[in-house]
């Protein structure tokens, strides 16, 4: 085996930036990933095991169920590592056996758009709704305050809720004040746009639409814990690193017509309806886009169809019996919202229908490494089939009191073709290259390449093989 | 951006390797007889793929033209050169002899000859003993055994009715296992460890094997994810198998033929052989493992580090005055304090190489201490 130090030319790193192309649709609470519809199995209703316009983490178990075939799962044997899925609680972790399987996770895991409608006011009315869960927990707990251990917060910064003051509840439930706290934080309910607030602050440099509560020029206020909002929730998984700057392109129909079209023509991030030509709203900004964290935040609230047949038609968006007009809140109603699929009423939500198209921006470094094969060198083999063995002479040579061993002397088989069976042709060091092995410092094997077929390495001939391995 | 850092110490960094299992059940339904019907001729199956050269065959869980279906396993046959079977061979003689080879080589080396090894029955080379010269070859897919199978975890049972039938029939079956591979597996293999498969017991009334003992019938390389079974699970032991005479050997397709059990490879196509195997696998399960090997760092904060934010937002300058930090609410005499969101992990050249998130903000102020345990998997 040879081994040959890669030169400061030999090395170097890039960036394959890739742009997979994303669109769903939504279409009365069916969402419907890059054109792919439901397809049943032998035993599932939908492969991969997904619903539809969900993608599924490691497609396995794609055409299964626990009944009649069995389900891949994951699982771990507790061991002094201490490891375990995130998904086992740590008292439930600390009171299994050593050497007992944990499972705690099934396949498949599967992600798909989200969309969340905050209606008007909406952060007040969280903040009264929490207070009255937490009037109700003092009263049901005849009034009593919650206290503090000795020290104020525990190592998290928590406040450090007694575990020993317990209290009888009108409920007849004995709890501590940390029983209380844990029991309230499940009661309690907070605002996935408000948390947003410093992410969408950041950006404010871009465009006064990201001022997450502002004043405009035209005198028009506009505060995201007030106003109602759609926000619409897109995984990493779908577009990687980023979504591509540019690439959102939203579309809204009315009984198959185009009636909205939203699309970030100055690549800023706000969200201008460029379409229908002339539509109501043409030119305005409904909303933002967040691309490096993957949301959409819609705020435009016009209504989108104020001419035709269906002017003005209001439709059951909030699956409250009360119809509202079509407007960029109620774009992909349905989509992962608890919001059911409609029926055939006048005011039916299956009259709508949408579309969201981007592209995402996924960067992977990529080491690229060429190795030499110089002139008269590489032209040996320790393939045990290199050598002849027929040939070979004793390992051993005896004299009279004693035996030597000595290698055999093994001449190299001659492999080089000729156009004749009789005579061969006349020896010549020939190899053919299959593989090249990455070594790190210490010549431990790190990495093998295989060419797809062997190269003939003769000592007059020189090759260069560039290597590329993705980091 | 970290405006200060502090060097990792000797003691702060430590490797760890932690395996994660998978459970693989794969039932015969999923081999056979599940997609297309029984209308579908053998072979023809839209989860099996077969090829033009016709060396072996794949196994899908899906129809393979769809982008969902995963491959799970290909199933060819072999014979050695030395096998008595191989000068009565008609069809792909010397196909089924070079498989046979290529696997031997792979999976056993050579000799001291140079010569290819023969799979050994029991592990054991240099005692000689019998070797597998009549083999079925089962390639499981890398993304069923990950980084390899987990030793002890193998069962496979396998019908040894006559019948010809698709899907999970019930009846006579064999259960093969790796029972003794979580510490009996060999290393004497260049392709890594192996244990001996055995057939343990028949699972129906009729006692199927041969004195209802145990017989070693093959071979499992738990890296390379290739199971040998031996052709003699399918042949009486007056034929050289392992079934009891009284069973009698398996017929293979088509039904009255004149060569039975193993010996069907002499006149019949790995396609065929490939056939006969699927449709009497009745179930396959098998554990795998993935190593994840992992790098801890203790990140240590001590009492007087860290107190600090290079945050633009820390500071304020509102009042036209000198910078005050923030968070001191205008009280000159307490303690700065800050809230740690993230470690970033920093080459010798201070190059950034990887960033850890803590779930929610940690308060650090001169009173207290943190010790941020940071696991890097790879």
């Amino acid at each position: 085996m040879s081994y040959y130090k890669f030169t400061e030319n030999d090395l170097f790193v890039n960036f394959l930036d890739t742009n997979p192309s994303c669109k769903f649709d939504v279409y009365n609470s069916q969402i419907f990933y890059n054109n792919r519809g439901e397809v049943a199995g032998a035993f599932t209703t939908n492969v991969p095991n997904v619903p539809a316009g969900h993608i599924s983490l490691y497609e396995l178990n794609v055409d299964r169920t626990a009944d009649d075939t069995g389900l891949i799962f994951p699982f771990i044997t507790k061991d002094s590592s201490l490891t375990t899925f995130k998904t086992v609680s740590t008292s439930d972790f600390y009171s299994t056996d050593y050497g007992t399987d944990i499972s705690g996770a099934t396949y498949p895991l599967s992600a798909s758009i989200t969309r969340e409608y905050f209606d008007t006011n909406h952060f007040a009315t969280m903040r009264t709704n929490n207070e009255v869960v937490i009037n109700d927990d003092r009263t049901e707990h005849l009034g009593i305050p919650m206290s503090l251990q000795g020290g104020d917060t525990t190592g998290d910064g928590l406040p450090d809720y007694s575990t020993v003051d317990i209290v009888t509840s009108l409920g007849v439930v004995a709890r501590s004040s940390k029983d209380r706290f844990d029991r309230l934080k499940g009661l309690l309910s907070s605002s996935h746009i408000n948390a947003l607030k410093s992410s969408i602050n950041s950006k404010s440099f871009m465009s006064p639409h990201y001022q997450y509560s502002t004043t405009f020029s035209t005198g028009y206020s506009r505060d995201l814990d007030a106003v109602p909002v759609n926000l619409i929730s897109v995984p990493s998984i779908f577009y990687g690193s980023e979504i591509e700057r540019g690439t959102i392109e939203l579309k809204y129909y009315l009984t198959g017509t185009l009636i909205g079209q939203l699309k970030d023509e100055n690549r800023n991030g706000e969200l201008i309806q460029v379409g229908p030509e002339g539509s109501t709203g043409s030119g305005s900004v409904a909303g933002i886009a967040l691309y490096e964290e993957g949301f959409v935040i819609l705020t435009g609230s016009w209504d989108l169809q104020t001419t035709g047949p269906s002017a003005d038609a209001k439709l059951n968006y909030k699956n409250t019996g009360t119809a509202v007009t079509s407007s960029w809140l109620y774009f992909a109603v349905g989509a992962n919202d608890s919001i059911p699929t409609d029926g055939h009423g006048a005011d039916t939500r299956a009259s709508a229908s949408y579309s969201m198209l981007f592209s995402g921006s996924n960067e992977v470094p990529v080491m690229t490494m060429l190795t030499h094969a110089p002139k008269g060198q590489l032209n040996y083999s320790n393939n045990p089939t290199y050598l002849s063995r027929s040939t070979a002479t004793n390992y051993y040579s005896s004299t009279t009191s004693s035996v030597i061993y000595g290698e055999p002397d093994l001449p190299v088989v001659n492999i080089v073709s000729s156009s004749f069976s009789n005579p061969t042709a006349s020896f010549a060091k020939e190899t053919y290259i299959s593989k090249i092995g990455l070594y790190d410092e210490n010549k431990n094997l790190i990495g093998v390449t295989t060419v797809a077929k062997p190269v003939k390495k003769t000592q007059d001939r020189e090759f260069t093989f560039k290597l590329k391995l993705d980091i | 951006m970290a405006s200060s850092f502090k060097s990792l110490a000797s003691g702060d960094a430590t490797s760890t390797r932690t395996l994660l299992h998978e459970s693989i059940p794969v039932t015969g339904s999923i081999v056979s007889g599940t997609y297309g019907g029984d209308a579908t001729a053998l072979g023809s199956e839209p989860h099996i793929k077969t090829y033009s050269h016709g060396m072996f065959q794949s196994v899908y869980d899906y129809p393979h033209l769809s982008s969902s279906a995963n491959h799970i396993f290909d199933i060819t046959a072999g014979i050695a050169d030395s096998s008595a079977l191989s000068s009565s061979t008609t069809s792909q003689v010397s196909k089924k002899i070079n498989i046979y080879n290529q696997m031997a080589q792979v999976l056993m080396g050579y000799d001291e000859t140079g010569s290819v090894r023969l799979f050994d029955e029991d592990g054991d080379i240099i005692a000689g003993g019998t070797k597998l010269k009549e083999c079925y070859f089962v390639n499981f897919s890398r993304i069923l055994t990950k980084d390899e199978i987990k030793k002890g975890s193998f069962e496979m049972q396998v019908m040894t009715a006559d019948g010809f039938a698709h899907g999970p029939a019930s009846g006579e079956r064999l259960i093969i296992t790796d029972f003794s591979g979580s510490d009996g597996y060999f290393v004497n293999s260049p392709a890594g460890e192996y244990g001996v498969l055995y057939a343990t017991s028949s699972t129906d009334v009729d006692a199927v094997l041969s004195a209802n003992r145990r017989f070693a019938v093959g071979l499992l390389f738990y890296q390379a994810g290739v199971a040998v079974l031996s052709g003699s699970i399918f042949s009486d032991a007056a034929d050289g198998g392992i079934l009891n005479n009284s069973k009698g050997t398996v017929t293979f397709s088509p039904a009255g033929a004149t060569v039975t059990g193993f010996n069907t490879i002499t006149a019949s196509t790995n396609d065929v052989m490939a056939d006969n195997l699927r449709n009497r696998m009745y179930n396959l399960q098998f554990n795998n493992t993935t190593e994840l090997n992992s790098t801890i760092y203790f990140c240590r904060v001590n009492n007087s580090e860290f107190n600090y934010s290079a945050n633009p937002t820390y500071l304020s300058t509102s009042s036209g005055g000198p910078s005050e930090i923030v968070i001191k609410d205008g009280s000159v005499g307490s303690d700065p304090h800050s809230y740690i969101t993230t470690v970033g992990l920093y080459s010798a050249d201070n190059e950034l190489l990887a960033v850890a998130k803590v779930s929610e903000p940690l308060k650090k102020d001169p009173s207290n201490e943190l010790t941020l345990r940071v696991r890097l998997d790879y």
